[in-house]
């Protein structure tokens, strides 16, 4: 029972953005470079141990839970969709983030004895999914538009974007100066699957009439794009596990992207870093197909007598072109293969932290040369460029050394998600055998379905550590 | 010592967060239970006749009829999740004439299924008499909508008043519309 449950609440967990809270500035994690390409590196060459040393999960959804839908409380179902539907924005969203880390390494180099530059690289997959709510389509099916005369019902909350791809990257760190480091990534894109719908228009509107009771407007503008997903669902596909490799490994269709960060150390306790993450582009050009519905149309009725004196037409006649301007209006237009370039989502990371706590060695009760502090305490912003808006999740985070091999990190994040958002991560080091596992959102574990977010990172590595 | 204690602590406590996370109950089968219930209005037929419209080729129509074919109500959408409608007339006569309107609702095979009349009266003053109707189909009227998918309508003006003719003053006109309530249950046949 038990198993099933863990199970099943890692389904949840991978069933859920992007934010990594804990992992950020955890700069014992080689993978905290990715998450600021001018971070502080403690060692001095490192290998992600393969498929192992990076995995992350992050999913939620900013109006409800599950548990607001689904609970077995007695409540009848109807009436918790439609507090559901209520309750949602249209900029209420339902997103899923997903990494897997193929491999990784990275080694410091320089030209003294102390190297002070150093390079990193590897390869992960990632799954980006978002889709906003679209309020006035879920009241319309659940209402209709009888009781919503002059209700504009807008098809532009209709908005999703999927990827799956993978990322080749390469990193430079300097260390300048004792208290400056910067660092860059550059990206390339292989894109796997891409479906985007993110500009769609048009209204549905019922309103009083003149030659009838209504005026019934259809303007239709929506329009899905798609790439590496025709030779998927075409008949005859023959696509198998082998594409998948071949697009991962640079086959499918390409994009380049960029990270910059720095760090400052402003004292010797107080320090400032910031990066920008997946400042970048995919252009599809290979097995696209997209879709559009396009057309207005304005209803009144049917108007079958006198059609001689006002048309010129029979009214037979009159009502198949009213089922065909219907059925044009509706019709998918045939699918085109024109090309199109999406934007990766942007993300910016910023803090401020404040290290104490001097650690002393217990022979001389003297000051440990590097890094001589067990606690930080900071503050970290992050934002996400989106379909429709940006989100932002704001930090606070303590930060201990607990044993020369164990670190851990509390945080508590304000997002769009909740306000009640505490986190908890370590890294352990046993030799050089790195292992780290975070997770937020721990509160709500005690009824996971409760909880309109969940984040979760792991990973191993091996570490030659030297600092 | 200490140091792989704590070690352990955090995984057992990580993993324990894990495996005790779900501990309220949830049932994803209520999906079964979801019943949507829109109420969809959607205009049907109208005209708009001038009084001269009836004089055709100098000979006054009494009667004008038409047909429209209108393949809606015997879709199986429809046949499956219409619950009531409510076809709703309304007729605005400013013609010194009154009019019965009679609408028949044919089945594929023309066979009669359904039928009501509303009269609009005579309009000595030429000024507006609205005459409004409420046609409710449920049970059986609502079967035989279901079957139908023509619309008969039959213009007839009644005698008395002036005859009709090219400088006779007023107009007939005919608004409707249909009120559908659905009821849209998951299917669990």
């Amino acid at each position: 029972m038990k198993k099933l449950c863990f199970v099943f609440s890692l389904i949840t967990c991978l069933s859920f953005s992007q934010n990594k809270q804990i992992l950020y500035g955890f700069s014992e994690i080689p993978q905290a470079l990715l998450q600021n390409p001018g971070g502080k590196i403690k060692h001095n060459w490192y290998f992600g141990m393969p498929l192992l040393s990076h995995f992350h999960a992050n999913g939620g959804s900013s109006g409800i839970s599950i548990y607001d839908v689904f609970a077995n409380d007695g409540v009848d179902f109807n009436l918790k969709l439609q507090q559901a539907v209520n309750k949602m924005k249209p900029t209420d969203f339902f997103s899923f983030n997903q990494q897997l880390e193929l491999f990784s390494g990275g080694f410091a180099f320089g030209k003294n004895y102390k190297k002070n530059e150093y390079l990193s690289f590897g390869l992960y997959q990632e799954t980006d999914f978002i889709t906003y709510f679209p309020k006035d389509i879920a009241v319309l099916i659940l209402e209709g538009n009888a009781n919503n005369i002059n209700k504009t019902f807008r098809l532009s909350q209709l908005s999703t974007s999927a990827e799956v791809i993978s990322v080749f990257h390469v990193g430079y760190n300097k260390k300048v100066k004792e208290n400056f480091s910067y660092g860059v990534r550059g990206k390339i894109y292989s894109n796997i699957i891409n479906i985007n719908s993110i500009n769609n228009r048009g209204t549905l509107v019922t309103r009083p009439g003149e030659n009838n009771f209504y005026n019934q407007i259809f303007n239709l503008d929506l329009e899905v794009q798609t790439s590496g997903v025709k030779s998927i669902i075409e008949e005859d596909s023959d696509f198998n596990d082998k594409d998948i490799v071949k697009r991962a490994l640079l086959g499918g269709n390409l994009g380049l992207g960029l990270d910059i960060g720095f760090t400052y150390n402003l004292t010797k306790q107080w320090t400032v870093d910031a990066s920008l993450i997946d400042v970048g582009f995919i252009r599809h050009t290979k097995d696209i197909q997209n879709h559009k519905i396009e057309g207005e149309y304005n209803f009144e009725g049917v108007n079958p007598i006198f059609p001689e004196t006002n048309t010129g037409q029979t009214a037979g006649g009159y009502w198949s072109e009213v089922r065909d301007d219907f059925e044009d209006l509706f019709s998918v237009n045939d699918s085109t293969a024109t090309t199109y370039t999406t934007w990766r989502p942007v993300k910016f990371n910023a803090s401020l932290n404040f290290a104490f706590g001097e650690q002393r060695s217990k022979s001389c009760n003297c000051l440990k040369e590097d890094n001589g502090y067990l606690n930080a305490v900071g503050l970290q912003f992050y934002a996400i460029k989106r379909p429709k808006q940006p989100q932002f999740a704001l930090t606070t985070y303590y930060y201990r050394r607990l044993y020369k091999g164990l670190r851990a990190k509390a945080t508590y994040t304000i997002d769009s998600f909740s306000f009640n958002n505490i986190g908890l991560g370590i890294s352990a080091h046993i030799g050089g055998v790195n292992f780290y596992a975070m997770a937020d959102n721990i509160l709500e574990y005690k009824n996971i379905y409760n909880t309109q977010s969940v984040s979760l990172q792991l990973g191993f590595n091996y570490i030659f550590n030297n600092k | 010592m200490i140091n792989n204690f704590i070690k352990y602590a955090f995984i057992v406590m990580l993993s324990t967060i894990t495996i005790f996370s779900c501990t309220k109950e949830i049932d994803f089968n209520q999906i079964n239970d979801v019943s949507l219930k829109p109420v969809v209005a959607l205009n049907l037929i109208f005209f708009n006749a001038l009084a001269s419209d009836f004089f055709i080729d100098r000979i006054e129509q009494s009667t004008i009829k038409d047909t429209v074919v209108i393949d809606l109500f015997n879709r199986g959408f429809i046949i499956d999740n219409l619950v009531k409608a409510e076809l709703v007339f309304e007729t605005t006569n400013s013609i010194d004439k009154s009019f019965n309107i009679k609408v028949d609702f044919l089945d594929t095979s023309n066979r009669l299924k359904h039928t009501f009349t509303l009269t609009a009266p005579a309009s000595p003053l030429n000024t507006d008499i609205i005459t409004s109707h409420i046609e409710v189909f449920e049970n059986t009227s609502l079967d035989a909508l279901k079957v139908s998918n023509k619309i008969e309508l039959t213009l007839q003006a009644l005698s008395g008043g002036m005859p009709l003719n090219n400088d006779t003053p007023g107009v007939i006109t005919l608004k409707s519309k249909g009120v559908f309530f659905l009821n849209i249950e998951r299917d669990t046949k």
